[in-house]
């Protein structure tokens, strides 16, 4: 070889080797692109699993599992034929895996699961990455062979594309595997366009959907202890699309959704997109939901967030053993006002027929305008439990009791007018009761304090007195309170008498919180195993089960409700944002 | 022709002896559980067979004599229930009963009861003054007829329903005397409208108060009347005496229990019945004699009486789910029998059910199918604890011909054709789903079967 020759080899070495650098430096490589630059930007729903160690160590080693595995019951279920054929299965994918199931999924996927939706064609997506590309290919033969076994011996027919084989599971199942990634979808077009992504890694991918870009960065970071899922929707595509109709209607068919949940709908059928977060360790779980919100998207809905400026919710009300506390801005005057632009035709017709009884009970005034308007537009509810101890007669189903509260806008006019329609109510209830042999209410009036409160207990017969199984009627002792400005019906007297005593926070705890909802599972629990000879034999006529068995059963429902601690839901509204969150709280699981 | 005339009283009422021509075996042992109670499952029906009859009839007639754990459960459950107030619980809850009870012809009476004096939870709308009255008719459901109708007469809920509540000597209630002698004790044509009138002056003066039954003896009426060729100062006890002494009383029901039990046509005639009507009224009016003779007797085993009567919704239902031991959500199968026609407290009126053809037309045969196919697709549906794949296979059930062969031996009283066979197994083939749904949808089918009416 000649010195020409030698240099003019060595310079073509020199520009391979920079062309080559340049291609590495100036994008990923395959192995490090992520799940967002592998799927198109046709994408609208996308969610994203991280952590699956986290939880699967949490479900492993909490104590519920344990509880659960000591079971007869349980016991007996794994015997059966679904659960035999699931360890089978689980048998099976240990082997081809070649380590325990959990450890299996651990590696399998501690790059993360993705799942995606795509708008252009339908289709959808589960990616899966991890960091062994061994463990990928032998899940991916684990797959192809539980195929072949489903498909009566046949193999999965394979093409290629771009090199890449691809495996026809079912008609509407197809798996890929690109390195460290494997993929099943439903969409063939789908599947090529993640492999092309993934071979070229172009710039026109869900990377660079702005919109999808925004909402992640809005998202929590994924919390480094426990497990978490973050999805994302795009709501205006999806809305295109015609999926999910009933969730856009403009109006509703049903007044308590609407009171519900009229501003949630409202604010999606304008929102762009929705996010999702989920957290899940040792203490619980939470789930943030949260939408673009805008001012003028609220109409006609503003009963529902407030009017000139966003409204808050009053505090929770707070008593003793309490079970359950909601606590919510609603302008009710003007929704019922409002009802035609939210109601569909035929909830108004119902709506109608209401208020012309409602406006005659009231004495001629209109229920909408002049009874719910003299109220202002915080709603406090509260039920906890009963105490019948020392009380007969007392009932054999032993009900929460429960009380709503309002604030009245002019007490001195509103005060009598609510107190003649108690009144009225406890008269035609005992014109009626009399006629059908139930027990009616003696009306009575009480003083506490600054407190007026008018009461009605029902009035046992002889024979009833001392019973301690009375009628499900002795739950209940209807009492309207009223103090100050504060107007309170309640199912009892002793938590009228409760509510009427309680001081009231100057201000609310929750700024911007639309709508607070708490809930105590041990006070659940109390309630319940209070009421278990009504549950066992509930259990016993619904599922046609001896007594032994419906206890055992319902004694596990009571166990289990001890592994919940709480729950609370909080819809928070700002002029951008809406968030709607729960959290669940985990117990121990020993009952009290 | 009424082929009931050709028989011999006398034959008709001897003790069955099984013989060559017509041994002792699980078709007779299933007809006389079918008809003594709702049913039974293989097991029961194998060991039945090592029995006599007389042994099974006396065995059955026996333990309803006795208390036990299970009606104990039972009558706690019920009580249970009654906290809601709910009557129509408390049907689910007497389903539940008749669904798991040892004591078979003891509830199978009940019922009969129920359908004779009838009272519906819809006029009565108390929960408890219903139960109340289900637990007298149990009670003396074996027992003895004069006590039976005596407290009958005083129960609260009887006289709620038959506007007799109140009874002024001023205006007699005429009401509750003629249901007793027309539709509890003597039947249409024994009795005249002067002794309807008579006998209500006798119960003048009973009332319910507060639930309870009184006497307002200020209400009273206490002269003299004249019923059914007796005069004297009588009140309602001795009235219901009077009743009780006529001899059409022991025909009257005799007939009743032959429409019961045997079969729901032809008419026997009163000669043929007689031996039976005898046998009551010797035995001091006390039920269990009488119906131990009628189950034990020839006719009841003969060709008169094998698949000779329709199926009551609840004989249907029950029997269906008691001989494949099947368990389900007694209160959709109690709603569900109310919309087939014989809803538990809801009787359609005062005459109670009038049976026989009258549960069949276009539309209960539907209901019936309808109500079936709800039951198999309800997941609290199982047999023996188990799925319906898992139940047949422990009993070496595995193909579509063995499963259509072991339903019909379990709940048919007359053979299928082979054409019927084949029709099935076709209906098996047709079926998607997996195995568990073919095999419902496969019993689906038998129990829609116009053989499957018939018991």
């Amino acid at each position: 070889m000649n010195l020409l020759t030698t240099k003019i080899l060595w310079s073509f070495c020199l520009m391979t080797n920079i062309a080559f650098i340049g291609v590495c430096c100036g994008a990923p490589s395959q192995k490090e692109r992520t799940a967002i630059e592998l799927l198109p930007k046709s994408i609208i729903a996308y969610a994203k699993i991280s952590n699956l160690d986290e939880l699967t160590k949490l479900i492993l080693e909490h104590p519920l599992r344990e509880r659960l595995l000591s079971l007869p019951e349980y016991r007996a279920a794994l015997k059966s034929g679904p659960f035999k054929q699931l360890q089978l299965g689980l048998a099976a994918f240990e082997g081809s895996m070649e380590l325990p199931w959990d450890q299996a999924v651990t590696k399998l996927t501690d790059g993360g699961i993705t799942l995606a939706l795509d708008g252009s064609q339908g289709g959808f997506v589960v990616l899966l990455k991890s960091s062994d590309e061994a463990t990928i290919d032998r899940f991916r033969s684990f797959v192809l062979a539980l195929g072949q076994l489903q498909n009566g011996g046949k193999a999965a027919k394979e093409g290629d594309y771009r090199k890449i084989t691809a495996y026809s599971l079912s008609d509407q199942l197809k798996m890929a595997q690109m390195g460290h990634w494997l993929f099943l979808t439903n969409k063939s077009e789908l599947g090529k366009a993640v492999i092309d992504q993934y071979l070229d890694g172009t710039h026109d991918s869900l990377q660079s959907n702005q919109q999808f870009q925004h909402a992640l960065a809005k998202m929590e970071s994924v919390d480094a202890q426990g497990g978490s899922l973050a999805a994302y929707v795009d709501v205006a595509a999806m809305q295109k699309a015609g999926i999910a109709k009933g969730m856009f209607s403009e109006k509703l068919d049903n007044i308590a959704a609407e009171v519900v949940l009229g501003g949630i709908l409202a604010n999606l059928r304008h929102a762009p997109y929705a996010t999702a977060n989920l957290k899940v360790n040792v203490e619980g779980a939470r789930l943030r939901l949260v939408t673009p919100h805008q001012r003028d998207w609220e109409a006609p809905r503003e009963y529902f967030f407030g009017a000139p400026a966003l409204a808050s919710a009053p505090p929770l009300i707070e008593v003793k053993e309490r079970l359950f506390a909601l606590s919510a801005h609603r302008d009710l005057s003007q929704m019922w006002l409002r009802a035609g632009d939210l109601l569909t035709d035929k909830a108004n017709d119902s709506l109608a027929k209401a208020d012309t009884q409602l406006t005659t009970f009231f004495s001629g005034r209109d229920f909408g305008e002049d009874i719910l308007g003299s109220l202002s537009s915080g709603i406090q509810f509260v039920a906890k439990t009963q105490d019948f101890t020392g009380i007969l007669p007392s009932p054999a189903i032993k009900l929460p009791t429960f009380a709503i509260q309002f604030a009245m806008k002019n007490p001195a006019e509103t005060q009598p007018e609510l107190r003649r329609v108690f009144q009225s109510f406890a008269g035609f209830f005992n014109v009626t009761s009399g006629a059908n042999g139930r027990p009616q209410l003696d009306v009575g009036m009480e003083s506490l304090g600054k407190a007026q409160l008018i009461t009605a207990s029902f009035v046992p017969d002889r024979a009833q007195r001392d019973s301690e199984a009375a009628p499900i009627f002795f739950n209940f002792s209807p009492t309207l309170a009223f103090i100050g400005d504060r107007v309170i019906l309640s199912s009892s007297l002793k938590l009228a008498k409760e509510l009427v005593m309680q001081e009231q926070p100057a201000e609310s705890p929750l700024q911007t919180s639309n709508t607070a909802v708490t809930l105590d599972a041990s006070v659940l629990r109390t309630i319940l195993a209070a009421n278990k000879s009504q549950l066992v034999a509930s259990n016993m006529l619904s599922k046609g089960q001896s007594q032994d068995s419906a206890e055992a059963e319902i004694g596990l429902l009571l166990e289990l409700i001890t592994f919940l601690k709480d729950a609370q839901l909080k819809l928070d509204t700002t002029d951008s944002q809406m968030q709607l969150s729960l959290d669940l709280h985990l117990g121990s699981g020993n009952a009290k | 022709m009424n082929e009931l005339n050709s028989v011999d009283p006398k034959w008709a009422w001897l003790p069955f002896e099984p013989t060559s021509d017509q041994p002792w075996n699980q078709t007779l042992a299933a007809h006389l559980f079918r008809r003594a109670g709702f049913g039974a499952d293989l097991a029961t029906l194998d060991v039945a067979v090592k029995q006599s009859p007389a042994e099974v009839v006396e065995q059955l007639v026996l333990r309803n004599t006795e208390a036990n754990d299970f009606r104990a459960a039972a009558d706690t459950l019920a009580e249970t229930v009654l906290a809601g107030g709910d009557p129509k619980q408390l049907s689910a809850a007497w389903v539940y009963r008749l669904l798991f009870t040892p004591n078979q012809l003891l509830e199978k009476m009940t019922l009969f009861w129920h359908g004779h004096f009838a009272t519906g939870a819809e006029k009565v709308q108390d929960a408890r003054m219903m139960w109340n009255q289900n637990q007298f008719l149990r009670q003396h459901a074996l027992g003895d007829f004069h006590e039976l109708t005596q407290k009958i007469s005083q129960d609260p809920a009887m006289l709620v329903y038959l506007d007799s509540a109140i009874n002024r000597k001023a205006h007699p209630n005429e009401n509750f005397a003629r249901e007793l002698m027309e539709l509890f004790c003597l039947g249409e044509g024994n009795y005249g409208e002067k002794d309807v009138l008579e006998l209500a002056r006798c119960f003048t003066g009973w009332e319910v108060k507060g639930k309870q039954f009184r006497k307002n003896r200020y209400q009273h009426d206490s002269e003299a009347k004249t019923i059914l060729g007796q005069s004297g100062n009588f009140d309602g006890e001795d009235g219901v005496r009077i009743v009780l002494e006529q001899p059409q009383l022991e025909q009257f029901l005799a007939r009743k229990w032959f429409r019961f039990f045997v079969c729901d046509e032809p008419q026997p005639s009163a000669e043929l019945l007689q031996p039976l009507a005898d046998a009551f009224r010797q035995h001091d009016l006390q039920v269990a004699p009488a119906l131990t003779m009628l189950l034990k007797s020839n006719i009841f085993f003969s060709k008169h009486a094998l698949g000779r009567k329709i199926k009551s919704p609840v004989e249907l239902m029950l029997g269906t789910l008691r001989s494949l031991q099947a368990t389900t959500n007694t209160q959709l199968l109690a709603s569900g029998l109310l919309a087939i026609g014989q809803g538990l407290f809801y009787p359609p009126n005062v005459k109670g059910w009038d049976g026989g053809r009258t549960w069949i037309n276009s539309s209960t045969l539907l209901g019936r199918a309808n109500l079936f196919g709800k039951i198999l697709e309800n997941s609290a549906t199982r047999f023996d604890g188990k799925s319906l794949t898992e139940a047949l296979r422990n009993l070496g059930v595995r193909t579509a011909d063995t499963a259509i062969g072991h339903f019909a031996k379990c709940l048919l009283a007359v053979p299928l054709s082979d054409v019927t066979k084949s029709e099935l197994r076709q209906t098996y083939q047709n079926q998607t789903g997996d195995e568990e749904q073919k095999l419902r949808s496969l019993l689906h089918a038998i129990t829609s079967l116009p053989q499957s009416q018939l018991g």
